[in-house]
């Protein structure tokens, strides 16, 4: 009997059960590529790469139906962007300050907040933008309210406290010893951090953008509530509608070339986001 | 008097150092509005009927989605957290480092972790949904989340177990003990608070993701009896009202938030608390 129990707890018996659970936790990986793949495929060979690409109609229900991304990637990458300008100026700021200004009782209250900010659910985000940002929108700009900016402000939101945690480890990286020399040559501690700290941490900075940047393009709840969704040229008061918004709000009812296509627009988000990400760890290999 | 150089470095300093106050003012002044806004509303529109009544179109009681909410937690962390680890030990204690089969799953594990996680509900429904024959249903949920999670676990697990001291692991395979032995006597008790924190953080996560489950777990409003029932849970609940509730519905999904950031801030706080013992240590 305990050569029996020890049988189990050899080694080589412990390594096949653990090997077969990374296994396990590799395979969906590999299921996810083949599946959308294979559902994307017929929407691409029937309307061609091309067509779905640039096409700007998307409708589903005409016959014959036009289905085409255009607007929605265009939407996708302008909405992401705004959301980024603002994060990351309000984000970069806020981590220089607390980095280098800050006393360590304050930064680390205010690191509490930013904490609390980041465990609230995107969802919520998007409700507080339907009750806030959209009738302020409405009330100062006109127009019904869902529009790039609204998306733009509260996926700023949503993703400031990363961006803000991000820029921390970036600035943190750089060799304090820098900013000791700059000041013992006699610099003011505002030009030391603003021309030898920042320009040392610009790699890991730019990692830290396209990384939000591949998280806020694949935000879906919190903008499809805020965007208004009308698949039209992204301008900055108009409604828009994203790749994930158009997942999120057909895919329950599809069906036929309209399901492929929507599983497509998908394929196309992925394949974004893998290029995003790529490059970002080819940014870190240079760090 | 000041000499003129002197008055220009002032204004320089003031140049640089003023917009990084306004950025943190502004930042402080989103954290409160946003959670303020949401606790007081949240707090007014909640009533113990809303929470504990049965559900009717009159009460749409909150009891079903806090359930369905704290199911899934339950189930995902059931599937993720034991697979996490256990994967996690295996790349970080027995596979060799180079080895092709650790370097596929490490990258892949690293890009599932930056996926979108649209992109897994449109998994999760084509495989889950489709392919299986799971419908929108809890497991399908259930399914699609664990795929979500155990990239985030399997991470966490491995820093932590990184972070430990190399000499406890050489000293205990020195004495003869065993990789095994050494993983369960040595690195797992002290990684244990890493590993912890992490998973909480990550069922976090759980609780407050809407996109993957508008795919997989469908938006039946009653308390799902079976696996194969579709259900909503708080954050599902929340989408769907505020996208077509009228003016009651936003009352119930002002107090959807409020019990949502509840629960998440909640988790969060002990998840900092275990950090923090992980520190002390």
């Amino acid at each position: 009997m305990d050569k029996f129990i020890s049988f189990f707890l050899r080694d080589s018996f412990i390594r096949c059960v653990l090997s077969f659970c990374t296994i396990l936790c590799t395979i969906p990986i590999f299921l996810m590529f083949v599946f959308i793949i294979h559902q994307a495929w017929p929407a691409f060979q029937h309307i061609g790469v091309l067509e779905f690409l640039v096409g700007t109609a998307w409708k589903p229900t005409e016959v014959p139906p036009h289905f085409g991304v255009f607007f929605m990637i265009t939407g996708s990458i302008v909405v992401t962007l705004i959301a980024m300008i603002f994060a990351m100026a309000i984000g970069l700021g806020t981590s220089i300050y607390l980095v280098f200004f800050c006393k360590p009782r304050i930064a680390e209250f205010i690191n509490q907040a930013i904490s609390l900010l980041s465990s609230i659910p995107s969802v919520v985000f998007g409700f507080w933008g339907i009750m806030v940002v959209v009738p302020a929108i409405r009330n100062i700009f006109g127009g019904n309210g869902n529009s790039v900016l609204a998306a733009g402000i509260v996926l700023s939101i949503i993703i400031l406290p990363t961006v803000i945690s991000l820029n921390i480890a970036a600035l943190q990286a750089v060799p304090r010893q820098y900013l000791e020399g700059a000041l013992a040559l006699g610099s003011q501690p505002e030009e030391a951090i603003f021309s030898i700290m920042l320009r040392a941490a610009k790699p890991a900075i730019l990692n830290a953008f396209i990384l939000t940047l591949g998280r806020a393009i694949g935000e879906t709840t919190a903008v499809v509530l805020v965007a208004g969704n009308a698949n039209i040229f992204p301008r900055l008061l108009k409604p828009v509608r994203t790749l994930t918004a158009n997942i999120a709000l057909e895919m329950g009812y599809a069906s036929g070339l309209h399901y492929n296509a929507i599983v497509a627009s998908g394929a196309v988000l992925f394949v974004i986001v893998l290029i995003l990400n790529l490059s970002a760890k080819n940014v870190r290999a240079r760090i | 008097m000041p000499s003129r150089q002197h008055l220009k470095r002032n204004l320089k300093k003031h140049l640089f150092s003023v917009p990084l106050r306004i950025a943190v003012v502004m930042v402080m002044i989103i954290v409160i509005s946003v959670i303020g806004y949401i606790i007081i509303n949240g707090v007014k529109n909640l009533s113990f009927n809303l929470l504990f009544g049965a559900y009717s179109s009159e009460n749409p009681s909150l009891l079903a989605p806090t359930g369905v909410t704290l199911i899934l937690v339950f189930l995902v962390s059931l599937i993720t957290f034991p697979l996490g680890v256990t994967a996690a030990v295996y790349q970080r204690e027995f596979a060799k480092p180079n080895s092709l089969f650790v370097k596929i799953s490490s990258t892949a594990v690293e890009l599932l972790a930056g996926f979108p996680s649209i992109i897994f509900g449109l998994f999760g429904s084509l495989f889950f949904g489709q392919m299986l024959g799971f419908g929108y249903s809890l497991i399908s949920g259930v399914l699609t989340m664990a795929v979500m999670n155990l990239p985030v676990i399997i991470r966490v697990t491995e820093e932590s177990i990184m972070a430990v001291d190399n000499d406890y692991r050489l000293g205990s395979l020195a004495m003869g003990a065993s990789r095994w032995y050494t993983v369960r006597k040595i690195i797992l008790p002290s990684a244990k608070n890493g590993i912890m924190a992490g998973f909480l953080l990550s069922i976090g996560r759980v609780v407050g993701e809407t996109a993957p489950l508008i795919l997989t777990l469908g938006t039946a409003t009653n308390f799902p009896t079976s696996l194969l029932d579709s259900g909503r849970n708080l954050s599902l609940q929340m989408y769907v009202l505020s996208r077509d509730g009228g003016e009651k519905g936003l009352k119930v999904a002002f107090a959807s938030a409020f019990l949502l950031i509840v629960i998440a801030l909640s988790i969060n706080l002990l998840a900092s608390l275990v950090m923090k013992k992980s520190n002390v240590k």
